[in-house]
């Protein structure tokens, strides 16, 4: 526990204020500071080591792909923190806001309890930004070393950041001295770096490669890949005795076969399970043939434009490559949907519908071609970004960055229920009213157009038009109508029902335009 | 379709099996079993502070006297600590048969799902001696426990047979005295000692955390 001595920024000289704990480990305390965008780190025992080695790391920070962007893709030492006595004890790093755990969203059964809306489409959008992440990272000469779940977070618009970068194998440019990654966790430690002692070895960035293999795995399939139906003698191997083997169930001689849960492999993009292929059998016990971060990155991108949305179930997306919804025969199959627990509780509008339909496609133009030394920024879902209707894809200059974005995507959790839907609703509220115009017929038939969803609306309308076409009629020939308190009443009826039609249709057109 | 399919396609995290398997005879009766049944709370509340844990613990209750499945394994969010009644003798033999056989079908189920797991853990909460032909238990839960099947705890509360319970035990994981009715503290090991199993960190030694709450008795 800290007593609350004065503790100061060493490149600012300013005093913090270390307002409320987050968390404790066996290395140190995190805590909140007076600014909300800053958090400190104060190690329990901050060794000369650990000193050189945070020094090391502000003084060199890796380029943040998505700095124009406004997101942070990584929590990394902003400065060291003194104590009274003048002595480096901590460092300042970055909050990272408006993002979950990894677990949160991969896990069918966290997801549907956190982040509802996050359909595989988000999964292989995460996936290959955090490809995109870890190649920024190795660029600038760093290893991560310790990658898992817990160490990644990630937001609505699947963004991902990493954090703990302390915990980084560092390499001072100028001395070569290596500061190593002390820390590591079972099921992703490369069978290479089984059994050593991790402060004595220096690791690689093909170490990372496989680590980011397993957590792509778990973004697409939901679960780790060594796994499945034991076909050995006796009892299954631990979890992390059949990584050591190699037994996952798409290795040759594998005494791990796809158990009756097991989702294919098959179903994502053939570039992709390519990827796996070489990271999991040949890469198994050779380093140097797994896939880069870059490869995966180039996959994940292909395979994001294969992907096609359900027609039955609007919120399974499947891969055109494997021509099926995987999801709806696994749901047959199950009696259990593992996306119907993410569905958002609004229906998705057709509007939304032609967005994830057309958009898609249209990515393939946008995404900046990999110059020498361009690092490509990041794939985000955030309707601003895409292209208006006065802006044509064909006019914007490739490799041209994307513009900058009004609202900064760290906003504070919301209710799952509307969340992953606001960036349609930012869409709407942002264009011109000439746009709203000239969208109008579209969103008049998009009405009109009713599902079954949509009784209360036909209900409504119906009301409305009977009440009106009614009222109307009377008026035309209420002098020809014998009492006039029937024809009085019968038209004032008419008239607040049709009033009544008419507001309920107000409400729901303003409802659905929310969405 | 076999029962506990859904849960298994829900959440497909490597389990870490539990069997609390604890004495509820007589002698447990007032103050004891109280404290033991706040225990139980105890994990539960610790174990779910870590998400990860929360979807890969899996808990059964077995309580003697007589030998009742109060619970079987459910994750630790669907798990409801009971309020624990002391009455009965004190059949440890036939309890632990109970507890391994259990685990053993657990173990079909994993095995049938494709689900993996760790190394599952019995803990032995008793405070007398075993009122039933206990040797044949005793033989086949040391065999197991040095076969790698399951990691077996044996814990003694004040007027436990010490001997008898070390002769249970496994011979390199001797059984343990609880302080006075320090349950809690004994629980709150335990759910870091899961919460360690299923985070699976490499880099600290995987042995035991200091024992704060009972002393090993040689």
């Amino acid at each position: 526990m800290l007593t609350m001595t004065q503790f100061s920024c060493a490149s600012t000289g300013e005093t913090l204020d270390l307002t409320t704990q987050l968390a404790t480990s066996g290395e140190g305390e995190v805590w909140r500071t007076q600014h909300p965008h800053l958090l400190a780190k104060i190690y329990h025992h901050p060794s000369p080591e650990r000193i050189r080695k945070l020094t090391v790391m502000v003084n060199h920070p890796p380029k943040d792909p998505n700095a124009h962007i406004n997101h942070i893709s990584f929590a990394w030492p902003k400065s060291l923190i003194l104590n009274a006595q003048g002595q480096p004890v901590g460092f300042l790093m970055p909050t990272i806001q408006g993002s979950v755990d990894l677990l949160e969203v991969y896990s069918p059964l966290r997801r549907n309890r956190s982040v509802p809306g996050f359909n595989w489409l988000y999964l292989h959008v995460t996936a290959m930004n955090l490809a995109s992440i870890v190649w920024a990272i190795h660029e600038a000469g760093y290893v991560l070393g310790d990658m898992k779940p817990q160490n990644i977070l990630v937001n609505t618009c699947a963004l991902p950041a990493i954090i703990d970068t302390d915990s980084f194998q560092v390499r001072d440019p100028e001395t070569q001295a290596l500061y190593p990654c002390l820390v590591g966790s079972e099921s992703f430690t490369p069978v290479e770096l089984m059994g050593k002692d991790l402060d004595r070895t220096p690791q690689t960035p093909q170490q990372d490669y496989f680590r980011l293999g397993v957590l792509i795995h778990l973004l697409l399939f939901c679960d780790h890949p060594y796994k499945g139906q034991w076909i050995g003698k006796g009892e299954s191997p631990t979890p992390n005795e059949l990584l050591r083997r190699g037994y996952w169930p798409y290795a040759a001689n594998s005494l791990i076969q796809p158990g009756p849960l097991t989702i294919p492999l098959n179903i994502v993009h053939p570039s992709v399970q390519r990827c796996f292929q070489r990271c999991f059998n040949q890469g198994h016990a050779a380093p140097e043939l797994r896939p880069t971060a870059q490869a995966w990155r180039r996959a994940l991108q292909e395979a994001i434009l294969d992907l096609q949305t359900c027609r039955k179930v609007k919120h399974h997306v499947y891969s055109k490559s494997y021509g099926r919804c995987y999801w709806c025969d696994r749901t047959t199959q199950l009696q259990v949907d593992i996306f119907a627990l993410s569905a958002p509780k609004i229906p998705l509008s057709q509007k939304l519908q032609t967005i994830l339909n057309t958009h898609l496609p249209r990515l393939a133009t946008q995404l900046p071609g990999s110059k020498a030394g361009h690092m490509p920024s990041l794939l985000q879902f955030r309707p601003k970004s895409w292209p208006r209707r006065s802006t044509p894809v064909t006019q914007r200059r490739p490799g041209a960055p994307q513009p900058p974005l009004p609202q900064s995507p760290r906003q504070s959790w919301q209710p799952p229920v509307t969340r992953p839907l606001t960036q349609i609703q930012s869409l709407r509220s942002a264009s011109t009213w000439k746009s709203a115009v000239a969208q109008a017929p579209e969103r008049l038939s998009g009405l009109i157009n009713w599902s079954s969803q949509h009784p209360w609306m036909q209900l409504g309308a119906l009301i409305a038009v009977v009440a009106g076409s009614g009222a109307l009629l009377l008026d035309l020939s209420g002098t020809h109508l014998d009492p006039a308190n029937l024809g009085l009443t019968l038209v004032g009826g008419g008239l607040c029902l049709g009033l009544v039609g008419l507001c309920y249709l107000l409400a729901r057109v303003s409802q659905s335009s929310r969405i | 379709m076999p029962v506990g399919l859904p849960e298994f396609v829900e959440n497909p995290e490597n389990r870490c099996p539990v069997i609390l398997l604890l004495d509820t005879s007589t002698s447990m009766a007032g103050p004891p079993v109280k404290a033991l049944s706040h225990g139980v709370g105890v994990f539960k509340e610790e174990v779910q502070r870590d998400t990860k844990a929360a979807l890969s613990v899996e808990v059964a209750l077995i309580t003697f006297g007589p030998v009742t499945l109060v619970e079987d394994f459910v994750t630790i969010d669907q798990f409801t600590p009971p309020e624990l009644v002391a009455d009965g003798f004190t059949p440890m033999g036939e309890a632990i048969h109970y507890a391994i056989d259990l685990l053993e079908d657990r173990k079909e189920t994993y095995k049938s799902n494709g689900i993996q797991y760790y190394r599952p853990w019995i803990f032995l909460i008793t405070d007398g001696a075993p009122t039933d032909e206990w040797q044949s238990a005793a033989q086949r839960l040391q065999a197991g426990d040095t076969d790698g099947k399951f990691c077996f705890f044996a814990v003694g509360v004040e007027g436990v047979d010490m001997e008898k319970l070390k002769q249970i035990a496994p011979p390199h994981r001797p059984p343990v005295l609880l302080n006075g009715l320090d349950f809690r503290s004994l629980f709150v090991w335990l759910s870091s000692s899961m919460k360690r199993v299923s985070s699976g960190r490499v880099g600290d030694m995987l042995a035991l955390p200091p024992v704060g709450w009972g002393k090993i008795t040689i």
